[in-house]
This record gives structure tokens, C-alpha cells and sequence, in this order.
């Protein structure tokens, strides 16, 4: 009787069953993302950056942990300080951290110039980023907001803003989830 | 035996039984692997718009000679639910979205099903029939249920557990009550020695009375709030709370721990229990410090909880399910 090169049955359907159970195994437990379900927690995630740039600026009084809102942050902002991870600008941070929960963020101050608008040195076309706070690398599935703030002298805190002039703030939020 | 060539072998039939069930039967429980994803996706978007429609629109009610965004006083005409405030009723738009005012979070939770569902989009046609989707409205605050004049905000139904369900999170401000805000050198007192301040409250107050005292500057290091008392007798501790918080601090309760050291805090916050001022008359809420002294309190006339009270708001997450 040859018996070379036939099936060994029972083993293969041990075997079967054991692959069956391992695929079984992980597909119940690992969360499945599909495409579609991936677009709406980036809607999810760029809406919250939207809310909480929005919230910082309309915040009335006693609503937040500091009592100022998003324009008085900027204006606080001391230029001549190191950036990032700036001192003066540690209650902005507080306080999207208590918005935000464990989502991280970082968040930039773009404007045009150095900060200093007299009338001789309105905007040489320079634009300057200072990345404000940082909390890590954003990913690839980052999201951002901006909100426009415009100071004025009397707004401008360290700013040095002539009296007829304006300078226009983006205040950026990058946020993103792990 | 040439002849047996080229002929279906046995073990290959059963091998080919096999792989067939395996096949069926990887398909049958891997949920979602085969799935198409085109027929399901349009809930995301209605759950976003609903989410939307609530936290950015004021709403909008009109009848043949008049309209406007308040609509939680004309149920009647509602053409659109929303809850952003909106101080200026008679044009469409807010200038305040994501705040959202109380009365409407509160109209909101009495309207029937079949009104938020209409003026919502809760609902689909499919070849003629309304089929409603199911929601859920709920508003939370650092992952506990908002408590709004003693009820939980949650409208709908509850989210089935075995269901898909869209859901979109939106951070807002909720009006939750009224607030007070007195600075320490504006505060009274009638007498300097015994260290008390003391404060107005006129009845009927349907809210907690919160009142919140900011700019404390006390270097001393055993400056402490002792007690609180209505109309010079001492309230009971389950019918107010204490909350303090320094310039890097949120408030924190410290009602159990009375009397409480307010060296360093920059604001304490007192709610009362609105049940203690049921009548329309004065009622005076007398604090009790220690080495109040560097206080520089003012006049004798006692400042007035009433004319100061102003909406407090409270960052929240207002949260929209859906589901078919």
C-alpha cells in the first residue's frame, strides 16, 4: 500500500480548527477602523479644535479657571520670552487642557513682523511662527483651527503697537489624538 | 491504473469542502469586513448637522404677523429648535454660538418626541414613509451628567449597545445658574472685631445662590473662613458649600473641612441652597473669617446678592447619538 504523499485528515482538520479559532480570536478583539469611521473622528477632532478656540474667546466671566479670554492670552504673550513652552502664556495652556482632556495640542501665534508695528515698519512682508506651546510632534492624522485676534496699543500688552495701528494674531490650535 | 489519471481526487473534494466553510465562515464573523459602507455613512452627517443645528443656531419661530429666535416662549410656531444664546431676538443670527442659554436647554427637554424629531431632521423618507431615527441629546461635564435645576440633561432615547451609533461631541458653554461676584474691598461689615462680612439676599430664589469673592490678598498665613449664618443663626453644612481655588488651581470643595485656611486663594466660590430663601424678604448671609484684618472692608451697608447676579456659565460637552 503507498501511503506516501496522501493527506493526513485528522491533522488537517485540527489544524483547520486551530486557524479558525486564532482568526476568531483576534478579529473579536481588535476594533476594526474602516475609511468611513476614520473621516468622521477627523471631523470630530477638527470641530473640537473649532469649539475650544471659540469658547476661550467668548468665556464670560467666572466661567473659566482664569477670568480672561483669548485676546487678553495673546496680549499677555512676552515676546522677549523663550519660546516655546512660554511662562506667560501658562494659563492659555491650563486652560485648553481642561478643555481639551488627553487630546494633545500644540498651538502657534502667526502674525505679520516682529511684533513691533510702528508706522516706518508695517509689515515688510515678513511672517513670523512662534510655536507657543508644544506638547510633542503632531501626527498625520493632526487637525487645526485658527482664530483671528487683533490687537490694539491699548490691548497690546508687550506688544509694541503704535497708537494707529492694529496687529492681527492667528492663534493656530493643531490638535490630534493617540 | 492510467486510466484513474485526470479524474477528481477524493481528498482534493473533501480539502475543497473545507476551504469553502472556512471561507463562509470567516465571512460570516468578521463583522464588518464585507460590508459596504455606503448605505450607512449618511447618519455621521445627520448627526453632525442635529449637533450643528443645536450648538450654533438660536432657533427660530414665526406665525403670520410675528417671528423671532425665542421660540422657547412660543412652542406653538416653532420652525426651528436650537439653543445658542442670543441676545438679540428679532434677527436670525447669534453672535454667541456655542453658548447656550438655559431656558432653552430647559423648553427643549419638555418638547414631545414627535416636535424635536420634525424640527430637528430626525427622520428619513424611503419611498414615501417617514422612518425616525433614533437620538440622544445628552449635555456632560468632565464625563458626569449636567444637572440643571435638579434634572440630568438627557433627551431621547437610550443608545441600543449592539447597534452602530453616530455620535459627534461638541464643547460649549451652559448657562447652569447665577452668579454673584463681589471683590473683598467691596464687602461690608458691621463690625470689624467680630470679622464678619455680610451679604443681602431678597427672596423668592428659584437658583442656588452662588456668590464668588475675588481678590483676596491675604499674606498672613492663618487667614480662614470659619462658618456661614442666615439671618444670625449658623446654616447647616448640607445647605451650602465651600469652594476654594488659588491663582493655579481649579475651585476645589473644601466644605468638609471647615474652618478652611485661605492663605493664597484667589477666589472662594459659596452656593447656598435656594430653599432657605423661600419668602419675598431680605435675607442676610453673614461669612465668618480670622485675621480678616488686612481687609480694607468698606461701609456698613451690606452688598446686595440681587443686583449683582449675572448668568454663570460652565464649559460642558453637549453630545448628539443617532442611530437607525
Amino acid at each position: 500500500m503507498n501511503e506516501t504523499a496522501q493527506m493526513h485528515t485528522l491533522e488537517g482538520f485540527v489544524a483547520a480548527g486551530v486557524i479558525l479559532m486564532m482568526v476568531m480570536l483576534i478579529s473579536e478583539n481588535t476594533m476594526i477602523i474602516t475609511p468611513q469611521c476614520e473621516l468622521g473622528m477627523d471631523v470630530q477632532l477638527q470641530q473640537t479644535a473649532i469649539d475650544v478656540l471659540n469658547v476661550l474667546d467668548i468665556a464670560p466671566d467666572c466661567a473659566l479657571q482664569f477670568n480672561l479670554n483669548l485676546t487678553e492670552h495673546v496680549a499677555g504673550y512676552n515676546l522677549s520670552e523663550p519660546i516655546p513652552q512660554n511662562n506667560s502664556l501658562k494659563p492659555l495652556d491650563t486652560e485648553i487642557s481642561n478643555l481639551l482632556g488627553d487630546i494633545l495640542y500644540n498651538v502657534d501665534f502667526v502674525y505679520v513682523g516682529n511684533g513691533t508695528i510702528t508706522n516706518d515698519t508695517i509689515a515688510n512682508g515678513t511672517i513670523t511662527n512662534d510655536h507657543v506651546i508644544m506638547h510633542g510632534a503632531p501626527i498625520e492624522n493632526s487637525m487645526s483651527a485658527s482664530r483671528f485676534i487683533t490687537l490694539y496699543n491699548e490691548t497690546g500688552g508687550t506688544w509694541n503697537i503704535s497708537s494707529n495701528n492694529v496687529q492681527v494674531v492667528e492663534v493656530r490650535l493643531i490638535i490630534w489624538q493617540i | 491504473m492510467l486510466r484513474d489519471k485526470g479524474q477528481i481526487s477524493f481528498d482534493f473534494l473533501i480539502g475543497i469542502v473545507v476551504f469553502l466553510f472556512t471561507l463562509m465562515f470567516v465571512i460570516q464573523f468578521i463583522p464588518g469586513l464585507f460590508i459596504s459602507t455606503s448605505g450607512e455613512g449618511s447618519l455621521d452627517s445627520v448627526a453632525y448637522r442635529t449637533a450643528n443645528l443645536l450648538v450654533e443656531d438660536p432657533g427660530w419661530w414665526e406665525n403670520s404677523t410675528h417671528n423671532g429666535t425665542n421660540w422657547e416662549i412660543n412652542i406653538g410656531n416653532i420652525s426651528r429648535i436650537g439653543l445658542a444664546e442670543d441676545e438679540f431676538p428679532d434677527i436670525r443670527r447669534t453672535y454667541t454660538p456655542n453658548k447656550l442659554n438655559r431656558s432653552k436647554i430647559q423648553q427643549l427637554m419638555e418638547l414631545n418626541e414627535t416636535m424635536i424629531i420634525n424640527n430637528l431632521g430626525l427622520y428619513d423618507m424611503v419611498s414615501g414613509t417617514k422612518i425616525n431615527y433614533g437620538y440622544n441629546i445628552s449635555i456632560d461635564k468632565n464625563g458626569d451628567p449636567l444637572i440643571i435645576n435638579g434634572s440630568i440633561i438627557n433627551i431621547g432615547k437610550i443608545p441600543p449597545a449592539n447597534q452602530d451609533r453616530f455620535r459627534i461631541s461638541r464643547t460649549v458653554l451652559v448657562e447652569t445658574g447665577k452668579i454673584a461676584e463681589f471683590s473683598v474691598d467691596e464687602l461690608s461689615s458691621w463690625n470689624l472685631s467680630n470679622e464678619s462680612v455680610y451679604i443681602n439676599v431678597t427672596g423668592p430664589q428659584n437658583d442656588s445662590v452662588i456668590i464668588q469673592i475675588i481678590e483676596f490678598n491675604f499674606n498672613t498665613t492663618n487667614s480662614t473662613f470659619h462658618h456661614a449664618k442666615l439671618n444670625g443663626t449658623n446654616i447647616s453644612s448640607n445647605n451650602y458649600s465651600v469652594y476654594k481655588k488659588t491663582n493655579t488651581s481649579k475651585f476645589i470643595n473644601v466644605s468638609q473641612s471647615l474652618p478652611v485656611n485661605i492663605t493664597n486663594v484667589s477666589s472662594l466660590r459659596f452656593v447656598f441652597n435656594n430653599s432657605m430663601f423661600p419668602t419675598n424678604v431680605t435675607y442676610w448671609i453673614e461669612l465668618s473669617f480670622t485675621n480678616f484684618t488686612n481687609a480694607s472692608l468698606s461701609s456698613a451697608i451690606p452688598v446686595e446678592y440681587n443686583n449683582r447676579t449675572q448668568p454663570l456659565f460652565e464649559p460642558a460637552n453637549l453630545v448628539v447619538g443617532v442611530w437607525k
